[in-house]
């Protein structure tokens, strides 16, 4: 880590204690295919000095804030208690020409994949490919995603 | 198989999801490839040149869907897409089901295969089709926070960096999500504290 950063064990008291002195809280906590863990309630945001800045990073996956909803870049921010909350869902859409290519870099490989060994078999060949599969014809096949809304979960290699 | 590419609908989203070098190694190995006509200019591609390299311009939104196996995407299906999708169909994409029961109730109803981008998970344990998206979004967190933090966009009006003699801004990242690893080295580049 760069001497500029510290890190800190998450806790309530602790992020409580940060956020009190925050200007800008960047929300980037991820758990992959499941929604987002709510970290700052909305009470919490009276602890904050007024018009600090939350960006929600993790808002296509739910978000981090209790107060978090989804905005545009047209009109990306919004002020809940005096915090400005800017949770746009597609951040990266803003800059097109750096993301298609950053994007594409990395799916293309997978695309043609599916393409030239089927789907069935690029997944069963490609585990990387099969922990790709959330849905298969309305079996809900990633764990996280069951447990979020409660549906069965059927595992791609059972099916 | 036939691989269709159609232009992105979201607001303001101006990634698309394959650029001419993908139709160039899929027609190679003798798959068709429909691009929805404009889903390229967002970023900075014309139609042209997917069609020089064989890549089908198609007009309409509704065709591509109707003809492809594999659909390619950026974000997820928007409710006007839902009615579009056809059992037997792949689509291939950024979904975030967790954040939508309405699209996950869409998407099973449709009986597609849906593969996600965001839970490609490598043998490393990594995520490797959605770290170059956070990169980008952990980038833009950083300029965003900075342009937000200005008095006239609501903010707290304070310079993100400071200057000499005067502290910069409190920065507090929650979460070592795919983000972790870059934004201490993005911090440090913009003296942050």
């Amino acid at each position: 880590m760069p001497r500029n950063v510290t890190t800190l064990f998450s806790d309530r008291h602790t992020l409580i204690d940060l956020i009190s002195r925050a200007d800008l809280v960047i929300g980037a906590v991820l758990i992959p295919g499941a929604r987002a863990p709510m970290l700052i309630r909305r009470e919490d945001l009276a602890r904050m000095p007024p018009r600090a800045v939350i960006i929600d990073v993790a808002i296509d996956q739910g978000g981090c804030i209790e107060t978090s909803r989804p905005t545009t870049h047209a009109q990306p921010t919004y002020i809940v208690d005096e915090i400005v909350h800017y949770c746009v869902t597609n951040m990266p859409g803003a800059v097109g020409r750096t993301s298609t290519q950053a994007l594409t870099n990395v799916t293309l490989p997978y695309i043609l994949q599916l393409a030239n060994k089927g789907i069935d078999k690029a997944c069963r060949e490609n585990p990387a490919l099969a922990e790709g599969v959330n849905i298969h014809k309305g079996l809900v096949t990633n764990k996280a995603v069951a447990d979020t809304f409660g549906f069965p979960y059927v595992p791609y290699n059972s099916i | 198989m036939i691989v269709g590419v159609p232009k992105e609908t979201k607001p303001d989203e101006y990634r698309v999801a394959m650029m001419p070098v993908g139709v160039e190694e899929l027609r190679r190995s003798g798959h068709r490839v429909l691009i929805q006509s404009g889903a390229g200019l967002g970023s900075g591609i014309a139609d042209e040149r997917y069609s020089a390299v064989g890549g089908e311009i198609v007009t309409d939104a509704k065709e591509v869907w109707a003809q492809a196996d594999l659909i390619v995407k950026v974000k997820e299906p928007l409710p006007e897409e839902w009615p579009l999708l056809r059992d037997k169909q792949t689509v291939f994409t950024f979904f975030h089901f967790a954040a939508d029961d309405r699209l996950t109730r869409a998407v099973m109803a449709s009986e597609i295969i849906a593969i996600a981008y965001e839970t490609i998970r490598d043998k490393k344990g990594t995520l490797p089709l959605l770290t170059p998206m956070s990169e980008v979004a952990g980038r833009m967190s950083i300029q965003e926070g900075a342009k937000y933090l200005e008095r006239p966009q609501q903010g707290r009006g304070i310079l993100l960096a400071g200057v000499p003699g005067v502290p910069p801004a409190n920065v507090v990242v929650l979460g070592g999500g795919s983000l972790g690893p870059m934004l201490p080295r993005l911090l440090r580049a913009w003296a942050l504290m």
